[in-house]
This record gives C-alpha cells, structure tokens and sequence, in this order.
C-alpha cells in the first residue's frame, strides 16, 4: 500500500469505530476458539467483529453505516 | 505501511484496525512458529557441525520401571530440565510479547504447562504405560480436560496455553524429521484425497443444513469446520461470507466436540481393526477436525505399533501420514475455500460485507507455519544428502534429528495439555439441534469416506509410506 493511500480515509470496516479485531476480544467473543485455533493464526487474516450489525466481517469490508471514528495511526 | 498493525491495540476504543501487512511476521504465531522452530534446526545443525549436539537440552524421561529409577533419573537430570525451561520460557516470552500477551500471566501459566508436561512424560516413560492405554497424548488431554472443567483455573492462565502456536511450533520442528523427498512423492495423493473427503463432506453438511432451514452463511461456516481444518476454517469462511457474530461459537463447539470424540475414537477403531500405523495416521488425517486433536491421535496410535501386538509400522509412519494428509492436503488450501465462498457471498448471497473479493486473499489466509514445515524438511534432506545411509543412522540420526524430535515432542506435549486446560465444555455456546445434525451428518460421511480411501483405496500405499 502506498503512503498516499494509507493517509487517504477508506471507509472499510478497518476504520469504522463499530470494528473491532483485537485478538484477545475476538477469542473472549467466540468461546473455545483458543482451545482448537486462535485468534493470532494467519488464517484469521483481519478479520473482526461488527458490534453494530453483530457480524463477523472482513476488514475490507463497508456499509452505509460506518462510522469514522478513528483515523489512521500517523507515519 | 505507515500504521503499526499491533494487537495490543488494534480495534480497541475508537481506533482503527490497521492492516497487518508485513507485520505480521512478529505478530502472529504461525511466523513465531517459523522463527522459533527453524531457529531450533539452525542451531541444532550448528552444534552438530562443531561435532557437538543440542541433546543435553532435549532431555526426556527414561523408560522407567520401579518409581526409585524414574526419581533417580529426574535428581540426575535436574539441571538439563531447569536448563530446558528456561531457552523455551525465553524463546516463548520474547515471541508472546511481541504478539501483545501479557508476560504475566503467560510465565506462570508456562511453569505449570511444563510442570505438568514433566508428569505426562514421566508416565508414558513407564514400561507398563501401553499395558494400560496411558498413551501421553491422551493422558495429557485429560488430565487438561480434568483440572479446567472440574477444578478450574483462572482464565488469565490461558495465555500460556496457545494450542495453536504450540502445535504449529512442533509441526515446524516435524518437518526436520520428514525427508522432502517423501513430501514430493506423497503430497500428491494426499492432496487428492483430501480433497475427495473435504469436497463432499462440505457439501454434504452444506446441503443437510440448508435442508434443515440453517442460514447458508452458518452452513458454509460448518461445512468447512467439517471438512477443511476445523475451527480455523470455520472461523476464517465465517468472516469471508460475513457471518452472523454467533455462527462462530456453534461451529466452534460442534468442530470441538467431534474432535475431542475423535482423539479417541479413531485410535480405537483403529486398533480395534488392527490397522498399520501409517493407514491408521493418513485415516486421523483425512478424518479429524484439528490439527492438535488430529496430531493427539496420530501419536497415541502411533505409540501402539510395536508394542501391541498387530499393530504394524512405527510411531513415525502414523504421525507423517497424518501430517501429509492434514497438513499438505487439507489446510494449505484454507485461502482458496474463503476465496470461493467469498466470491460466492457477495455474488449471490448478497451478504451484505461490502467489498469485492480479491486473490490477496488466498495468501492473507495461508497458514504460514506450513512453509517453516517445508523449510525445515527441505534443509534436512540437504544435510542428509551428504551422508550415506549407515552414516546417517550413526551420526546425524542421534545427534542432530533425535533431539529435533525430543523437542517437537516436547511442543505437542504442551499443546495436547492446553487442549483440555482450554476446554471448558459449560462456556462453549448451545449449537442447536439442526446445526448438530448437519454437522453429524457430515461427520459420519467423513469417518466412511476417510476410511474407505485410506484402508481401502490408498491402503497399500500409506502402510508402505517411507519404506
């Protein structure tokens, strides 16, 4: 990704305050995850949880209901 | 990247969860697993070109007869132990910090891992261990499934019980012991039937659950729980089909009681039908939901051959079919299952996620322990290219592979313990009666089908695996 395109606001999941993707919230979501997978495994990708729309999504993904909350972390 | 893709904080508050990018190689396990376990070759072969070898680290308990010589053994070794606690605390603390734990908690939830770890060794060292079934695998999980569901333990312990990066790390230290050589030759046939069995053992729970009125997305998250690599693919097609936040936990908790089911079920059968070690291995392989439940009955029946009578091959046979058939053949191809039903979300189902699939995600989701596995079986086979056979058996079999092995066994020890100290089966959601059903139905289809390609069809071809 270009540092052009990170400074740019996506309106993804990935930035929208209702997302949440933090490994250890993710594993005290989904009981039992850790006994069998984890939340910190490659195959999780980035995925995360909607806490609006109670989804569990990709972070690329969008909806008319982001919420712009945060902004990206500077350079 | 401008952001920092870090755990600790993403997705918390109001801040954005930025992409992990390249960072990923220090904040998720399955590069930990790569780092920690092809660091643990490298300097296993270092010593051994130096005419030393990393054995006095990789100790394990002697055979034992009378408790006065396994007591003996333990005051004897007590250095090497405490010395071994120590490289994995560190090597483990570096990498859980990094990945945001909190070292806290993990380091005396570790002590107590390897403690316990000690006692399940202690007892599979036993002579008469096999005479009573107290195979270490299974010992360990439920001994786990004991202390968590009946005595319990704080859940801030469970950060030191990471089954997934314990499991991983050992499958990484495993690729050391597999000849590349068999990973070419074999690969093919597993990949063939594991995708006969992941194919239709999908379809078949896909189809029964949306028979039975299930929403699609909840039947395409059980079907690869089913069929690909139990609760991580489960998870990872939820988020690739948009899933509702509860489809997880009920395929969570079916994937994890089939599984625990299967540790013991598919040894006995096995024994019961007086399976060889490696047709009993590829069978666990194309039949069981995890790779740590997976790898638990692998190394249980593999215990048996040669010390129950009919029961042919070698612990080694059962464990690398069972990771041709479960690693190579079913969970490298994790990314190309989301990638599909993605595509097959956002263009039919309508789900609602937003975004267009692309091919990135193939590798996003790839487990990347899997090239640490490849890595670390390709570098072995190089060393031992330069050795005749009778030199190999000598020289690099004792000083340079043999405590590789001790050490990867080590790794599964930990992961079958966290196994059942994770497991709390009164936390894990009500599934229902219809995802049951669908599940089930899939689960019998795969145990039939699995046996049939592995004994039946694949039958002469597993037994003689490596020989």
């Amino acid at each position: 990704m270009s540092r052009a395109a990170d400074k740019a606001p996506v309106r993804t999941c990935r930035t929208c305050a209702h997302f949440r993707n933090d490994p250890r919230h993710l594993e005290a979501a989904f009981p039992g995850w850790n006994a069998m997978g984890s939340a910190w495994g490659s195959t999780r990708s980035d995925d995360g949880l909607c806490e609006l729309r109670a989804l569990y999504l990709s972070a690329e993904g969008s909806c008319e209901r982001h919420s712009s909350c945060g902004q990206p972390a500077p350079a | 990247m401008s952001s920092v893709a870090d755990p600790r904080h993403a997705g918390e508050g109001s801040q954005p969860a930025p992409r992990a990018g390249w960072k990923e190689v220090y904040l998720r396990e399955d590069w930990w697993a790569i780092w920690l376990g092809v660091g643990i070759v490298l300097v296993a072969w270092l010593f051994f070109v130096n005419g030393s070898s990393i054995k006095w680290i990789a100790v394990t308990p002697r055979k034992w007869h009378a408790f006065a010589q396994l007591a003996a053994d333990f005051r004897e070794h007590a250095v090497q132990y405490a010395a071994q606690f120590a490289l994995w605390l560190a090597v483990f603390c570096a990498s859980m910090r990094a990945m945001g734990h909190r070292l806290g908690e993990f380091i005396p939830a570790f002590a107590f891992i390897y403690l316990l770890s000690i006692v399940v060794f202690a007892i599979g060292a036993w002579d008469q261990a096999s005479y009573y079934n107290l195979e270490p695998p299974l010992v360990a999980l439920v001994a786990g499934l004991a202390i968590s569901n009946v005595a319990g333990l704080p859940r801030w312990m469970d950060t030191g019980f990471r089954v997934e990066y314990y499991v991983k790390t050992g499958i990484v230290l495993l690729g050391a012991t597999l000849p590349f050589t068999l990973i070419v030759w074999a690969g093919p046939v597993a990949i063939a039937q594991a995708s006969i069995v992941s194919i239709v053992t999908f379809l078949v729970i896909y189809f029964t659950a949306k028979k039975l009125g299930l929403d699609r997305r909840l039947a395409a998250t059980l079907g690869a729980g089913g069929a690909v690599c139990g609760v991580s693919a489960a998870i990872a097609i939820a988020g690739a089909v948009g899933a509702k936040k509860e489809h997880g936990p009920i395929a969570i908790t079916l994937v994890i009681g089939w599984a625990i089911v299967m540790i013991f079920a598919l040894p006995l059968a096995s024994r019961a039908l007086g399976l060889p070690a490696g047709v009993a291995g590829a069978w666990i392989g194309t039949s069981e939901f995890a790779d740590a439940a997976g790898f638990a009955a692998a190394q249980a029946y593999g215990n048996l051959a040669g010390h129950v009578p009919g029961i042919t091959g070698t612990l080694e046979d059962s464990v690398r079919a069972f990771t041709l058939m479960k690693v190579v053949g079913r969970d490298v191809w994790i990314g190309i299952w989301a990638f599909v039903l993605a595509i097959v979300a956002t263009t039919r189902w309508e789900a609602g996620s937003g975004r267009a699939p692309d091919a990135g995600e193939i590798w996003r989701r790839f487990p990347k322990f899997v090239i640490g596995f490849a890595i670390a079986s390709l570098f072995l086979t190089v060393v031992a290219a330069g050795y005749t056979q009778a030199e190999f058996n000598k020289t690099v079999a004792p000083a340079l592979v043999a405590p590789v092995k001790d050490l990867r066994t080590w790794a599964f020890i930990f992961c079958f313990l966290s196994i059942g100290l994770t497991t709390r089966f009164r936390e894990l959601a009500r599934a229902g009666s219809k995802p049951f059903l669908a599940f089930t139905t899939g689960v019998v289809v795969n145990v039939a089908l699995g046996f049939v390609l592995s004994v039946i069809v694949f039958g002469a071809y597993w037994s003689g695996l490596g020989h």
